[in-house]
């Protein structure tokens, strides 16, 4: 075939053009350190990174989600340890406070301490986190949860809410736990129904705090205990508002012996009097602050006779037996912080493995081989040097030169 | 005396060649130049008895070696690589403003979601809400930033195909101008062709066909009709039309060929060069990622506000939007009538195609999606102003007044991308919260008062009928009938059965936001459970876990892409069609390579041969010229004798 002098001087400009082309790109992958430059250069690459590095992004957000769980339920954790060990502390005291050898001062004293360790409680119910958000109001982070109203009672202005953050695609995790549920939503009495002795009682009958025995029988009603006989041969009766009698008056009494109906078993310690009258009602439900402020009550009571005595413990025992169902209730939540932390160390686990996961298939997609970059720039130097040698060359042979 | 005349015809020749040797020599770089030839012809003989003796050689013509065919195929060529390299020229541009992650729109996006899952950890922080804020505003910004590039380059294409048309227009009047030259220069020459003005005119139509493909057809008399496109006239004999270019609609560009007695768009039979390339690039990659731009933005901004509408804010607001979304753009063409408006109402279902509407009489309009051809037909029944159902999630409305023949343009997502933007200034204002919250009944110490073992969930709302609540609900229940009623307003019963239904239950109360609940465990006759506005819940934040949520929800493009995948899916797409022109254009490159080789090799000067005919015919002359002195000393011989 025939080549024009001016088209072989052009398709040796053009081999020279194409290689520097190749080279100026093969520089640019290597400076960059990236494969693609555009998505044209890899289309379905530059979607797959799209893709991988909103996945990157959307798992650090969950690390961060589980950061912020994590230290609210950590400071929960420890706020509800702090509570347990108070209502340690009052357990101690109001055991102190119901030995009978205690006189009136000493006992008003522990009253005076466990009316601290209230308003301790009260304090930590109302704990604040490093963001000002309350910890125990449910959704209403910014309402101060606990107060204590003018006649003395206890008030929750927080709500029910539980408020879940995102630590995975698929998995929220509750972040706290609202105070309705750790300090209010608690039976009072032992938790199916509450006893208490009539302040009226001239003997020293100490009313057990009771138990169901059998659920299946157990009528919830409202049952009064009536001692009849003689101080010498003391008899009982039992008659349910609704339920009408449940044991006939007259059954005899002994003390500390078992009292049983519809699946209630109580007892009575000590002598009552003739004409006592004992109570047992349904539980309802009471925040463990008026369970201590019972106790407060009735550790402050001056007495001045064995009577006395029987009721500050018929006072003591049902807030004592509601102060273990309330620590019953906190050790529970704590059970459940526990597995909501370990779930979240397993979720950050995961999400760790996950982003190392995709970073490794980012890079692959996105980044440059370096060493297979360095090889492919050294032979494209090399072809460029070929081109420019032979133009050098064929360029210089003419026909004229050697007429 | 022959031999004196056959020499002096080979001196002649010989001199002719050698000019034409040097004429080539001379043009070894032109351009376009096509080498050329002395045709040498042996004279006429002369009968002398013994039989023809031959009186020499003449030079009949000179011709240019040109290969017409492969003229014809440098054309095709030269118009197919021009226009796949003005294509991808420009398609680059758009391919590298999407080219690096932190300049697209994937950042923003990420960022304003993980704003929102800032916020919903710890919703009442005001400065996490003004971050989101922010976040939405730079992501707005995003959208409105990839927007104005796009439109930018629609503008820059308008300026290159003014530019193309200049130099079509003067290169079709210089056309018909050497169609002029030729035909007087062939007649001056009676037959002979004019070389040089032949190549020069050569050179013009290669330089048309890198603008826009070329036809030719050769007249009799020398002249050179040309037509462009999908045969377009636009040099006829001596006369030339020219093109202009108008705008139809907004941003949308047309072009017209204007001849002596008419003007026509011929934007459809444009094909090849520079301005095919620029022309397909204004409608298969410009409009449609300026429309799926669009379409991404108005979807984001419909469903996020969906899904805010159904949040509270730190205020008890619901029911306010978030974005603001850009409306339909509608173009009635030409004369017709502003009668036809468009909103969106399905944002999944909307196309990234535009669509033309023309009225055909008598209440039938025809909708045509542009991007498939798929057509819709609309009859309004004589109804005005008429609504009609929802088109591939758009709804047009139309009233009276259109002429048969009237055409319109509605472009679904063209605003999108431009018109974003975020509706809240105020962070309080963001809809974090579920504007209703459920809860047993308390007395006035927060303490409740069921003495049953039954609780209620968390509702949640997925519509705002109702909401907020003019008054709270109560739910209490009736241990003889197994039901809870429900207080009025709205009143009714939901019938809970402890015994079977203790495992949870879900009711939904549509008069109140259709809000859900789930209900277990044994209520207790009497106990009651209290659904309320969920006000002063700064710390709920179920809104804001749905509304990041979406990021991952396949919400788009009829429920098969996130948001994420919808850029995802723009970017690749936008990346195959350059990689593809990219391919293209080495291939027709190369192509074209091949055939300038073959042209050249036909008709390019090679010195070497230039030099080898230099020779020949410098020895041609000097045996001419020998031939002469043989000749003189034939006659000195012949003197000498008769003296």
């Amino acid at each position: 075939m025939r080549v024009s002098t001016a088209y072989f001087t052009q398709r040796g400009l053009n081999s020279m053009m194409e290689q520097q082309n190749r080279l100026a790109q093969i520089q640019e992958q290597i400076s960059s350190g990236k494969r693609l430059g555009s998505p044209s250069d890899d289309p379905t690459g530059a979607a797959q990174i799209l893709r991988l590095e909103q996945a990157l992004s959307v798992t650090d957000q969950y690390q961060r989600n589980a950061e912020n769980a994590q230290n609210r339920l950590t400071l929960g954790e420890s706020t509800l340890n702090s509570v347990q060990n108070s209502l340690i502390r009052i357990r101690e005291l109001a055991i102190q406070g119901t030995n009978s050898t205690i006189g009136n001062t000493d006992r008003k004293a522990l009253a005076q301490e466990v009316r601290e360790q209230l308003n301790q409680l009260v304090s930590l119910a109302n704990t604040k986190d490093a963001n000002q958000e309350y910890l125990f109001s449910g959704y209403k982070v910014t309402t101060k949860p606990f107060s204590q109203a003018a006649d003395g009672t206890f008030v929750y202005s927080g709500d029910q809410g539980q408020r879940a953050l995102k630590i995975s695609s698929g998995r929220n995790i509750n972040d706290s736990d609202s105070g309705n549920d750790v300090f209010v939503n608690i039976k009072n009495g032992n938790g199916t129904f509450q006893t208490s002795a009539n302040v009226l009682n001239n003997g020293t009958g100490v009313f057990d705090v009771g138990q169901v025995v059998d659920p299946t029988t157990y009528v919830a009603d409202t049952y009064t205990i009536t001692i009849g006989g003689t101080p010498d041969n003391l008899t009982y009766g039992v008659t349910g508002v609704a339920s009408g009698v449940v044991v006939a008056a007259g059954t005899a009494f002994s003390s500390g012996g078992s009292i049983q109906f519809n699946g209630i078993q109580t007892g009575i310690t000590g002598t009552p009097a003739v004409g006592d009258t004992f109570t047992i009602s349904p539980s309802s439900t009471q925040d463990m602050f008026s369970s201590v402020q019972k106790l407060v009550t009735a550790l402050d009571t001056s007495i001045s006779s064995p009577a006395g005595q029987a009721d500050i413990l018929n006072m003591v025992n049902p807030a004592l037996s509601e102060i273990d169902l309330a620590f019953e209730n906190i050790t529970q939540i704590r059970t459940s912080i526990g597995a909501r932390l370990n779930t979240i160390d397993d979720q950050k686990n995961n999400n760790e493995a996950f982003k190392l996961d995709m970073t490794t298939t980012l890079s692959k997609v996105k980044d440059l081989d370096i060493a297979q970059a360095a090889v492919e720039l050294q032979s494209r130097l090399v072809a460029l040097q070929a081109a420019q040698t032979a133009y050098t060359r064929i360029q210089g042979l003419s026909l004229f030169d050697h007429i | 005396m022959p031999i004196l005349d056959a020499a002096i015809s080979g001196l002649l020749s010989s001199q002719r060649s050698l000019s034409t040797v040097s004429h080539n020599i001379s043009n070894v770089n032109t351009e376009g130049y096509s080498r050329q030839r002395v045709d040498l012809v042996a004279r006429e003989a002369q009968f002398k008895g013994v039989g023809y003796i031959g009186s020499g050689v003449e030079a009949a013509t000179v011709t240019r070696i040109s290969d017409q065919f492969l003229t014809n195929q440098l054309r095709t060529s030269t118009s197919s690589s021009s226009d796949i390299d003005s294509f991808l020229a420009l398609a680059s541009r758009v391919d590298n403003m999407l080219a690096d992650s932190q300049t697209g729109l994937s950042p923003s996006l990420q960022n304003f979601f993980a704003a929102i899952q800032d916020v919903s950890d710890l919703p009442s922080s005001v400065t996490a809400r003004q971050v989101m804020l922010s976040e939405a505003d730079s992501l707005v910004t995003r959208f409105q930033f990839l927007d104005d590039r796009l439109s930018n380059l629609g503008d820059e294409v308008k300026i290159q195909l003014s530019d193309n048309i200049d130099s079509i227009n003067t290169l079709a009047k210089s056309i018909a101008d050497i169609n002029t030259r030729v035909v007087a220069a062939t007649g001056v020459a009676g037959g002979k062709p004019p070389n040089d003005l032949l190549d020069q005119r050569d050179g013009l139509i290669l330089k048309l066909s890198e603008l826009v493909s070329v036809n030719t057809v050769e007249q009799d008399d020398g002249s050179l009709n040309v037509f462009i496109g999908k045969g377009q006239p636009l040099v006829i004999n001596q006369n030339a039309s020219s093109l202009g270019i108008t705008e139809t609609y907004e941003g949308h560009y047309e072009i017209a060929l204007t001849d002596k007695f008419s003007s026509s768009i011929i934007t459809d039979s444009i094909s090849g060069g520079s301005l095919g390339g620029q022309i397909n690039f204004q409608s298969q990659m410009l409009e449609p990622a300026k429309n799926a731009l669009g379409r991404l933005a108005i979807g984001l901004a419909e469903t996020f506000n969906d899904q805010h509408r159904l949040g509270a804010s730190l205020d008890g607001d619901v029911n306010k939007a978030f974005f603001t979304v850009g409306a339909p753009g509608v173009f009635a063409l030409g004369a017709a009538p502003n009668n036809v408006t468009s909103t969106i109402t399905d944002p999944k279902a909307l196309t990234d195609s535009d669509y033309n509407l023309s009225y055909n009489g008598a209440n039938s309009y025809t909708l045509l999606r542009l991007s498939d051809g798929t057509t819709t037909n609309i009859n309004t029944g004589g109804t005005s102003p008429y609504t009609t159902a929802t088109i591939d999630g758009l709804n047009l409305t139309i009233t009276a007044g259109a002429a048969v023949g009237d055409q319109y343009i509605i472009r679904p997502t063209i605003n999108g991308a431009s018109d974003i933007g975020v509706l809240i200034t105020d962070p309080r204002k963001l809809a974090i919260a579920g504007p209703l919250k459920g809860g047993a009944v308390t007395n006035s110490s927060g303490v409740p008062t069921n003495t049953g073992s039954a609780a209620i969930s968390d509702v949640n709302i997925s519509s705002t009928t109702g909401v907020p609540l003019a008054t709270n609900i109560t739910l209490t229940f009736d241990a003889t009938n197994n039901r809870f009623d429900i207080s009025a307003p709205p009143g009714g019963t939901l019938a809970y059965n402890p015994a079977t239904d203790s495992g949870g239950k879900q009711f939904t109360i549509a008069a109140a936001g259709n809000a859900t609940f789930t209900l277990s465990g044994f209520p207790a006759d009497g106990d009651g459970f209290l659904i309320q506005n969920n006000t002063g819940a700064d710390g709920d934040n179920r809104n804001g876990l749905l509304l990041s949520d979406l990021q991952s929800n396949r919400l788009l493009i009829n429920g098969s892409a996130t948001y994420q995948d919808a850029y995802g899916q723009m970017v690749a797409d936008i990346g195959s069609t350059t990689r593809q022109s990219e391919i293209s254009s080495k291939a027709l490159g190369v192509l074209r390579e091949q055939t300038v080789a073959a042209r050249e090799s036909v008709s390019g000067v090679n010195l070497d041969e230039e030099a080898a005919n230099m020779l020949k015919f410098q020895q041609a002359y000097s045996a001419s010229a020998r031939m002469i002195s043989v000749a003189d000393n034939l006659f000195q011989s012949l003197i000498n004798a008769v003296r």
